[in-house]
């Protein structure tokens, strides 16, 4: 059957309803996260998003674990970026924490120089505020928060660009580096960010056969900045990229889990939100979901395991 | 929009998973029961079983003889007959949720009389309620409606191997039912969507309703 995907309120509401103590953090950020995908469907039809042409997608290169961007210089983006920060900029006002500081990053990024774009962007892609340092100093401006800025706003691109070049696709549809499982590796085959989530698919009818249900659960990884889902083994860590048994561990809050769980690497401490949707009616937004599991987030820092990949609501010290 | 249930029947091969699994999610005792010459057992929906597979054979013009089998359920009709009739002697012994549109028996169904209470069981054109002589409440298929409200798949469609149950929005499961009529039809060209405009459990039947039980459908 093919389902359509919840909008990420939707999602992040549902949450609030089975975690009401998560409410007041979810319900901070909801607008924000909203407005981004606002942003991204906006973007979708941009003539200038329709102009940007990612690689396609060789066989021979994603096999080797080379992905797409991996060798792609991005055009430049000034206007949508501008575009992007015009729409984001009320609901990132309304940060209590970003409130009184953000009047200078609004006129840095309505105009960002082609050299700084790819600045931010492999910041951006490799999820390292640091490399930012440098730019954010010349231009008196702190790098974390120009990270912060900096991922959403290319975040909300990448997603549009990304859908457009190699999309449409739902959750139960491929995308072309799924087929025959040509990547296999732990990292996104678009940009090369580590996943922010994975997700076991719902059973379906195998129409092969007459009389069961396909099992479901296999796991799909999803990256929550450019949107891209992959396949994966099921018992392999991301990172180390090895299936070993017991290897992977899995943390659950309750009974009532809703399908949530944390899957953790027992040899490099690092965990990723896993979502069952074979225990859901609806298919949830896969990054308000991943965020909405802040709970077994802070199990899991309790248990000194790690992030796969850092977001602005994990990063807590 | 409310949530919808495909009961597609050329699909169930009468494990009865759905109906156990009711009966362990609802916590629901056994009870005893007889043979009586057919696999459908218990014989009739009760008080201790909301969901039932119910058995019909019959021999086709050339001679074949054909089994069909039907996981009766309540259908939580859009413009539920049970609730009017109820809510003309004691108003909320039955509610229709508007989020999910389950038609649930409440608390209150224990104050019917025993003639109103049998004047709702008679009313329900699908014969599903029935009262439960303990607590003296109306008793059905509630949807699993914990369960549902938490965004979890109700137990019979959960436990179904088949793929015969499907549960979501009602605009998809219509536009599922209708693509697997198409399909189907093409091996049983008599096969139809039963009152799927009337109620939120669609039953996709591959003959016409008397091959299956009395009250399948309108």
């Amino acid at each position: 059957m093919e389902q359509s995907c919840q909008t990420t309120a939707e999602t992040l509401n549902d949450i609030i309803a089975w975690r009401p103590a998560l409410a007041s953090l979810l319900t901070a950020f909801s607008p924000l996260l909203t407005q981004a995908e606002t942003l991204t469907a906006e973007l979708l039809e941009d003539p200038l998003v329709a102009a940007i042409n990612l690689p396609q997608c060789e066989p021979s290169r994603l096999q080797l674990g080379a992905s797409l961007l991996s060798h792609y210089t991005m055009p430049d983006v000034s206007g949508a970026l501008a575009y992007a920060r015009t729409k984001l900029w009320p609901q990132l006002q309304a940060i209590p924490a970003l409130t009184d500081s953000l009047e200078p990053y609004y006129s840095y990024l309505g105009q960002v120089t082609l050299e700084d774009q790819h600045k931010l962007l492999d910041a951006v892609l490799l999820n390292d505020g640091t490399l930012l340092s440098d730019l954010a100093t010349s231009k008196n401006l702190d790098a974390g928060i120009l990270h912060f800025l900096a991922t959403f706003l290319y975040s909300s691109l990448l997603k549009a660009v990304v859908l457009k070049n190699y999309g449409p696709a739902n959750l139960e549809k491929e995308w072309p580096w799924e087929t025959n499982n040509i990547w296999q590796q732990g990292y996104c085959p678009v940009c090369g960010s580590l996943p922010t989530i994975a997700w076991l698919d719902k059973a379906v009818i195998d129409e092969r056969n007459t009389y069961l249900l396909g099992g479901g659960g296999r796991k799909h990884l999803h990256c929550g900045l450019c949107g891209a889902n992959w396949r994966f083994l099921r018992l392999a860590c991301p990172v180390c990229g090895i299936a070993e048994s017991k290897q992977i561990e899995i943390l659950t809050c309750d009974e009532d889990s809703h399908g949530e769980s944390l899957h953790w690497c027992a040899k490099c401490n690092s965990y990723l939100p896993t979502v069952d949707l074979r225990e859901r009616i609806a298919i949830p937004n896969l990054d308000a979901q991943a965020f909405g599991m802040l709970h077994l987030e802070l199990i899991a820092k309790e248990k000194q395991l790690k992030p796969l990949h850092l977001s602005f609501w994990n990063s807590f010290s | 929009m409310p949530k919808s249930f495909l009961i597609d029947t050329t699909r169930c091969t009468a494990c009865r998973g759905c109906q156990m699994a009711c009966k362990d999610w609802h916590n629901l005792p056994a009870i005893e029961t007889k043979q009586t010459g057919t696999h459908q057992n218990p014989p009739d929906l009760n008080p201790c079983n909301y969901k039932l597979v119910r058995f019909h054979e019959h021999k086709t013009a050339d001679g074949r003889v054909m089994w069909n089998f039907f996981p009766d359920q309540c259908r939580h009709c859009i413009h539920p007959v049970c609730k009017d009739v109820a809510d003309m002697a004691v108003p909320g012994a039955i509610i229709q949720d508007e989020a999910t549109g389950a038609i649930l028996c409440t608390e209150k169904s224990a104050q019917l009389s025993p003639e109103d209470a049998q004047a709702v069981i008679e009313a329900c054109p699908y014969n599903i309620p029935r009262l439960d002589p303990v607590t003296k409440m109306l008793t059905k298929c509630d949807m699993c409606f914990d369960r549902v409200s938490n965004g979890l798949l109700p137990m019979c469609v959960k436990s179904c191997p088949t793929g015969t149950m499907l549960f979501g929005e009602r605009s998809e499961i219509l536009a599922e039912a209708k693509k697997r009529l198409a399909k189907i039809k093409k091996t049983f060209p008599k096969a139809f969507l039963a009152d799927q405009r009337d109620v939120n459990v669609i039953f996709l039947l591959a003959e016409e309703k008397e091959h299956y039980y009395e009250y399948a459908a309108f």
